[in-house]
């Protein structure tokens, strides 16, 4: 049986501005969208694997999926939708034609610069592991891959997940190739329409973002204002840098519960 | 055996006219398209005379996308110091069947593309062509991409790749090409309220104005013009690449001299500049044309440098559009003779030499040459509101002077020879009479 890759976008219309309705001229997939679909196509190639391009988008995405298809994709799953739904019950959408997946990827983020938790739900929804941030691929074994993922001041990591998983890409990590003039003139890709399903009633609870509880700071001392924003800001302080603590995984968990504590972000 | 009957290579106004002529035809017809989509490119600023649009869209002007229809048309002359205007308002160009309208090209070229898909053409974008295909005997066959596997062949190709045409050039169509055909035509929208516009340029509901503008260049050979659209205005200046190319002035820096005219100013004030963009005109009308058509290649809108530039008479996108139409109508008539070479469409030749495009461009041919020369751009504004504010200027104890001598002294004071007035009188009358 032929393995398939699967691979989620978000079409973006224009915002529609004052005055003016949304244009479908001006809409889009995001740079990181695009790449997720390029890094989906090289590794078919690699694996003898087919291209499944899933998205939920309104009708007037049609022409667009069929034109961003037309890079190589070998099926296009339009599920129509016209208005906004929650990140959990699109990805339950797109989980049922991403089951024999053993691969999803996704852009890392949209145009319209949306929570970026769709591929988390749909991760919880089909059981996968997840990576975010990846900039590249490392190494390649049987199941699973070693993934390059950015960290914060330039720093990169090295994650490995295993099969079945989704990935969501940076922008950077590959440039879509031009889809040829014939796929352009006649797309091959197999379309199956799909449609939105009314959500589930099924509550997950609610949700919301952790803000750590406000803590009392005693104002800072100063003889002068200068004196009390150095104070404040601790610029006579000796500065702490990063420190690089080598401790057992129980030790560093216990480490870190102790400093995040220490700052406040626990009680 | 061709993938197409007939290649289109751009989505203007010719292009998409072609491609909707053919299409009707029940001729397979694909569109090629440079941008993401027909007129993205939006560098136009300018006025639209669809009349030619009768024949392939009836009642066009309900559906078309407009700005303002033009209801006003103002020719102005500038000195440093003085304007002179010729005002003109028609009613009737604000009811059907119109004149003359505003637009966005990204609105209007997309809307003609779009009616040439409805009629079954194939639009491909984002898909630039980057040469001919021609067999051993030169016959044009096809066309390269730069897309992969981006060969298409087909029976005639029209090119309307717009001014500059590589694929004209390439072919060898254009003998000569000289930087003093061309003008730059550089231009910013202006976002201002509709409230506001409809003050200032005295007009109602969707009218707008036309203002066309000799002198207020900085000294450059052009001229200036402003257009109203629904809540913008387009300010721009067309510029004479030699002399734009000989002085030192950037072209914004002599928008901004056109704007800050104590004739212009008070109509842009407190608009912001939305939009800037360049754009090259084909100017010279007949003496730049291009050879039109070889075998398998047809040639048309500013490609074939279809632009009529004749001082009161500016106007593109209406040749553009009836070349593109007529060079369909041959490419259709050779297509169902089975004889593609130049002589089997020489239809086209004939069709624009019996309509408006060739025959306002030859009675027309001395005009641009006229306007853009010294004399006309810089000596006679200077001559005319001279003797007009010697006109009206009261002097008294002074008795009013009669107007043959205000002429005289100002003739002389500007060093303007007789003769010279004679000649351009003659050209003018034998271009314009």
């Amino acid at each position: 049986m032929t393995p398939i890759i699967g691979v989620c976008v978000k079409w973006i219309g224009s915002q529609p501005t004052s005055g003016h309705e949304a244009d479908a001229r001006f809409a889009q997939f995001s740079a990181s969208d695009q790449a997720a679909l390029e890094v989906a196509l090289q590794r078919a190639e690699q694996q003898s694997a087919r291209v499944r391009v899933v998205s939920v988008a309104p009708i007037a995405a049609r022409s667009h999926l069929v034109a961003l298809c037309a890079s190589g994709a070998h099926e296009l799953v339009h599920i129509a939708a016209e208005g906004q739904s929650s990140s959990a019950h699109v990805a339950h959408e797109l989980a049922q034609h991403l089951r024999d997946c053993a691969s999803v990827w996704c852009g890392d983020y949209s145009l319209d610069r949306g929570s970026g938790s769709v591929p988390a739900f749909l991760a919880s929804t089909l059981g996968a592991q997840q990576a975010l941030g990846i900039v590249g691929i490392s190494a390649t074994n049987n199941n699973s891959l070693d993934l390059l993922r950015r960290l914060d001041a330039g720093r990169r990591e090295i994650v490995r997940v295993m099969e079945p998983f989704i990935i969501s890409v940076e922008g950077s990590m590959a440039t879509l190739r031009r889809a040829s003039l014939a796929s352009t003139l006649r797309p091959t890709a197999n379309i199956i329409d799909a449609s939105l399903a009314e959500p589930s009633t099924l509550s997950l609870g609610d949700f919301s973002p952790f803000r750590p509880r406000p803590r009392t700071v005693q104002a800072p001392a100063g003889e002068t204002a200068l004196d009390r924003i150095k104070a404040a800001t601790s610029a006579n302080s000796p500065q702490k840098h990063s420190e690089i603590v080598t401790l057992a995984p129980e030790d560093a968990a216990q480490y870190i519960v102790e400093r995040l504590t220490e700052w406040g972000y626990l009680s | 055996m061709s993938d197409f009957d007939v290649i289109v290579v751009g989505a203007g106004p010719a292009g998409s006219c072609a491609a909707l002529t053919i299409a009707r035809t029940g001729k397979s017809v694909a569109l090629i398209e440079r941008g993401p989509f027909p007129g993205s490119k939006n560098m136009y600023g300018g006025v639209v005379y669809p009349r030619i649009l009768d024949a392939l869209i009836p009642e066009w002007w309900n559906e078309m996308p407009v700005q303002r229809w033009v209801t006003r048309r103002s020719t102005m002359l500038l000195t440093d110091t003085q304007s002179l205007s010729i005002d003109f308002r028609s009613d009737a160009w604000g009811d059907a069947p119109y004149n003359g309208a505003t637009a966005f090209r990204p609105d209007f070229d997309n809307w003609l593309a779009n009616k040439a898909v409805e009629a079954g053409a194939t639009l491909v974008c984002s898909t630039t062509v980057t040469g001919l295909i021609t067999n051993a005997n030169g016959a044009v066959i096809g066309i390269h991409t730069d897309r992969p596997d981006g060969d298409l062949t087909a029976s005639v190709v029209i090119a309307c790749d717009g001014v500059n045409s590589f694929l004209a050039k390439e072919h060898g169509m254009y003998p000569h090409t000289d930087a003093a055909h061309f003008t730059l035509g550089v231009k910013e929208t202006i976002t201002l309220s509709k409230e506001i516009i409809d003050e200032r340029f005295a007009v109602r509901g969707n009218q707008g104005v036309d203002i066309e503008i000799l002198g207020g260049t900085s000294g450059v050979n052009g001229g200036g013009f402003i257009y109203t659209n629904l809540d913008s205005l387009s300010v721009g200046v067309v510029l004479k690449l030699p002399k734009l190319a000989a002085q030192s002035k950037r072209p914004e820096e002599i928008i901004a001299g056109l704007k800050s005219h104590s004739a212009i100013a008070p109509l842009v004030e407190g608009g912001t500049i939305s939009e800037y963009s360049a754009h090259l005109i084909p100017e010279a009308g007949l003496k730049m044309m291009p050879t039109l058509l070889d075998d398998g290649l047809l040639v048309a809108g500013d490609a074939a440098a279809m632009c009529l530039a004749a001082g009161i008479w500016l106007e593109g996108v209406n040749f553009a559009m009836a070349s593109g139409m007529y060079a369909a109508q041959a490419a259709c008539e050779a297509i169902e003779k089975g004889n593609t070479s130049a002589k089997g469409l020489s239809l086209y030749k004939k069709l624009l030499e019996d309509t408006f495009v060739l025959r306002d461009h030859r009675k027309l041919r001395r005009a641009p040459q006229l306007v853009l020369s010294d004399r006309v751009q810089h000596m006679y504004p200077a001559l005319i509101t001279s003797v007009v504010q010697g006109m009206f200027h009261v002097n008294n104890p002074l008795p009013k002077p009669g107007l043959r001598k205000i002429l005289k002294d100002e003739r002389r004071r500007l060093g303007i020879r007789t003769i010279d007035l004679a000649k351009d009188a003659i050209t003018g009358f034998r271009s314009f009479g």
